[in-house]
């Protein structure tokens, strides 16, 4: 092999060996490049609602990414590897100062010079010395091992923390996933309950949330609208199955009706309704429409009296009546058993709307950063209750408030709870008032029936024990202006006291058993 | 072939040390300038000698004459020196029948190896005389042309701290001195090694190492040494970048450089790293040779501007700067 084979073969090797770690580097740099696109995707992935937004940044990303890959091309074919410049890289890294550059330029250009012949002849023999893989090993180089390692660890950190999960509707709207949720409970309702007041509360409701321009005061207003109509559905509810209780008490002394009123004392309306169709479909009773004398009749006294008709009708002639009376009370059954059915649905809803409230208020998807820095907006500002509007800090309640043991007049914003002061002062009652609770109960709360009930009513309109709690109640609101600053509409019951109202229902059957 | 020619190097080498080293006998230091003094005479150059009084200019050259076994004289350059002092003048003779003719008288510089000591010391006339000695070789006087003997090399001085009474050098004859090196101050050791050389009853004395054919045959050694193109285009480069109105200009050349470097510096950068590339038993040129010749080789060509004497940027520092930023030659 001549010595101008000899150079040329080992040039020809570095410049493979260039070309090969070239690539690995280009490689190692796109696959960063592509790993940095995709975590811009997931990233943005992350807030779907910036639709625009997250359009304009996908495409520059493209752009980045076509933008870097054209770069590498061009920079590939600039940066094509010669023999020379191989020459000139073997040099550099062998420290043969230039001799192989010299005796590669001299085979190119020759030149009948004895001092070129014995230049060729040295480098011949400094080239049959060179290893190419010992002076470029297949190294990323610095940009391409950190572009290499790096690109792994950010699709990795992309697609794990957190997981890929498609975008719910709510999502979509641009809301936090914990709000999402929340409405994507109040959206199935809306689409199930039938009341269609408390459908379209629900539908505003849930449109303030996703309104991105609406302000928090407004959702804050629809978000209560929402939760009064729930919670009096809730009511009626608890409304209805009192009354299947009481009458059941009333039917029990009934033999015909002893089966229906069992049914009726288990709640189970569905059933008792079944019952009912079974006496209305014996012979000699045939189904015709109820008269309007006892249309709209909604309270266990008018269930009562059709009972009453039914269980009389049975093989007698009055089967028109009585037939007419049964389809009534069936249907009346039903609607109340629907009732009972969704009321389950209903505290699980009142539940999510509570939790959207606390969002909008907080205007922070539950970010446990806030807590210490939001400004309640429905607590009143006091001292007492540690909001005071103090411009640039928050003052931290450091006293010790004794929690009090015995029952005592309460004074406005002293009863704190807590020793550690983070509880909320109870509503302001008024010096005179008496609790809430006691006063539903001495107000709404009658023991019995009275006796002489069903002879003085007409019969055309008699007042529901539901409807003289409710209005009970009504005449119970916190007088305070700082109660209702606690609540969400100015023209209802504290948040916090809807509940002891509702279970003062609730627990009306439990009180009536003991 | 190829042997006949490293025997070239060997020879070359062997003679370039044994010179270094006879001179080293008696200049302590000044390695490196003892170096290009000699690549200067090797490349046909002429060098200029910067230095303060007293670092040892003068015995340097006079020690490179009597290691050189060559022809020596000294100018020592002074306001009222004329021209002819230097190249000679035509006398009027007359023969012993009393016949009279004219005869040419040469001056010193009819020498192989001309010191001009403080040359910036007579006024540009005598200076100019000696352009044509330094770059034709030969002395015009009385209507006649005298060749000077080769090997001709003329070693000038100057004493960078006493302006009074000096003549600045013309452009053109700076630009005929191959290299201008700087005599810098000797260490602590190297004054102690002069005391002991110098102060005590014997000094050291050198042998006569190297003749006047054998200088040429290194010449001619020198000159045989081929550049590669990339390398060439190096050199090139290199010189363009001087020129504060060239592309390849530094910003601090665009700053502070009036003017570039002129062909002859290219040339000294090829020659010079020629010599260069030999004593460091190469067979070629490498941009590593240009890099080591370019200052001593281009920092007396390169003209400043206002802006550099003002803030005290020498050539030095700008030539660094093109250095650093030079890329290297790639195939």
């Amino acid at each position: 092999m001549s010595d101008q084979e000899v150079i040329l073969r080992a040039l020809e090797l570095v410049r493979r060996r260039l070309r090969l770690s070239r690539a690995l580097r280009d490689a190692a740099i796109v696959s960063a490049m592509v790993a940095v696109v995709l975590v811009l995707w997931r990233v943005l992935f992350l807030f779907p609602g910036r639709a625009a937004l997250a359009a304009a940044a996908v495409l520059a990303a493209l752009l980045l990414l076509v933008a870097g890959l054209l770069l590498l091309v061009r920079s590939a074919l600039v940066a094509r590897c010669t023999l020379g410049g191989a020459a000139a890289l073997a040099d550099a890294r062998a420290g043969l100062t230039d001799e192989l550059q010299s005796a590669h330029w001299f085979l190119q250009h020759p030149t009948p010079s004895p001092w070129v012949e014995a230049q060729v002849a040295h480098a011949a023999r400094s080239a049959r010395r060179l290893k190419p893989a010992a002076l470029f090993p297949l190294r990323f180089g610095g940009r391409g091992l950190i572009a290499a390692s790096a690109a792994p660890l950010m699709i990795v950190a992309a697609w794990l923390v957190p997981p890929l999960a498609p975008p719910s509707d709510a999502a979509v709207a641009g809301l936090p996933e914990a709000q999402a949720s929340q409405v994507r409970v109040l959206r199935e309702l809306a689409d199930q309950v039938r009341d269609e007041t408390t459908a379209r509360k629900l539908r505003e409701a849930i449109a303030a949330v996703e309104n991105r321009d609406a302000t928090t005061a407004e959702r804050q207003r629809a978000l209560a609208e929402a939760q009064r109509t729930l919670e009096q559905q809730d009511l009626q509810a608890a409304s209805a199955r009192e009354g299947l209780y009481r009458l059941a008490d009333k039917l029990r002394g009934q033999q015909r009706l002893e089966d229906v009123a069992k049914a009726l004392e288990e709640g189970d309306a569905a059933r008792a309704a079944k019952l009912v169709r079974g006496m209305a479909s014996a012979p000699g009773a045939e189904g015709q429409e109820g008269d309007a004398s006892v249309e709209g009749r909604r309270d266990e006294r008018d269930l009562e009296r059709l009972l009453d008709v039914v269980a009389r009708g049975q093989g007698s002639e009055q089967s028109e009546a009585s037939s007419a009376a049964a389809k009534e009370t069936v249907d009346r059954l039903k609607e109340i058993a629907q009732q009972l059915d969704t009321q389950e649905r209903l505290s699980q809803s009142v539940r999510a709307l509570q939790q959207l409230q606390l969002m909008v208020a907080q205007r922070s998807p539950l970010a446990a950063g806030r807590f210490g820095q939001q400004a309640a907006q429905n607590s009143t500002p006091a001292p007492q209750t540690g909001q005071t509007n103090m411009p640039g800090g928050m003052m931290f309640r450091t006293t010790a408030v004794a929690r009090e043991t015995t029952p005592s007049e309460q004074q406005e914003g002293s009863k704190t709870g807590s020793a550690l002061g983070d509880s909320r002062a109870d509503s302001v009652l008024g010096a005179k008032a008496t609790s809430l609770e006691v006063q539903l109960k001495q107000e709404a709360v009658p023991d019995r029936p009275r006796q002489d009930d069903r002879a003085g009513a007409g019969w055309f309109y008699t007042e529901s024990r539901q409807q003289a709690a409710t209005v009970g109640f009504e005449e119970v609101r916190a007088p305070a202006q700082s109660a209702l600053g606690q609540s969400a509409a100015l023209d209802a019951v504290s948040i916090r006291h809807r509940r002891m109202v509702k279970d003062y229902f609730t627990a009306t059957r439990q009180d009536t058993t003991q | 072939m190829t042997i006949a020619v490293e025997r070239q190097v060997t020879v070359f080498q062997d003679n370039f040390r044994l010179v270094r080293d006879e001179v080293s006998r008696v200049i302590v230091g000044n390695r490196d300038n003892i170096v290009g003094i000699m690549t200067c005479l090797l490349a046909r150059g002429h060098v200029l000698l910067e230095g303060i009084p007293g670092i040892g200019k003068t015995k340097l050259v006079q020690t490179l004459a009597d290691v050189l076994h060559l022809k020596f004289s000294r100018i020592q350059f002074t306001p009222d020196l004329m021209p002819g002092d230097i190249v000679g003048t035509t006398i009027v003779r007359e023969t012993d029948a009393g016949k009279k003719f004219l005869e040419f008288q040469p001056g010193p510089i009819f020498a192989n190896l001309v010191l001009a000591d403080e040359i910036n010391r007579a006024t540009p006339k005598t200076q100019s005389a000696l352009l044509e000695a330094m770059q034709e070789n030969s002395v015009s006087a009385g209507g006649q042309t005298h060749a000077l003997q080769q090997p001709f090399f003329v070693l000038a001085t100057m004493n960078p701290l006493e302006m009074e009474g000096t003549y600045l050098l013309p452009e053109a004859q700076l630009d005929r001195f191959f290299f201008k090196l700087k005599l810098g101050f000797p260490s602590a050791d190297e004054l102690n090694e002069i005391l002991e050389r110098t102060t005590k009853t014997h000094e050291p004395q050198v042998e006569r190492v190297l003749g006047p054919g054998q200088i040429l045959e290194m010449r001619e050694t020198v000159r045989s040494v081929p550049v590669a193109g990339p390398i060439q285009d190096y050199a090139i480069r290199l010189t363009l970048a001087t020129h504060p109105e060239s592309e390849l200009a530094s910003d601090m050349t665009k700053r502070y450089v009036r003017f570039g470097s002129s062909p002859r510096g290219t040339q000294a950068l090829i020659l010079g790293a020629k010599v260069n590339a030999l004593i460091n038993d190469r067979l070629y040129v490498s941009a590593e040779d240009i890099r080591a010749v370019s200052v001593n080789a281009l920092r007396h060509r390169l003209l400043l501007n206002f802006d550099a004497e003002a803030e005290g940027v020498n050539t030095d520092l700008i030539l660094e700067d093109i250095l650093g930023r030079m890329r290297p030659p790639s195939g």
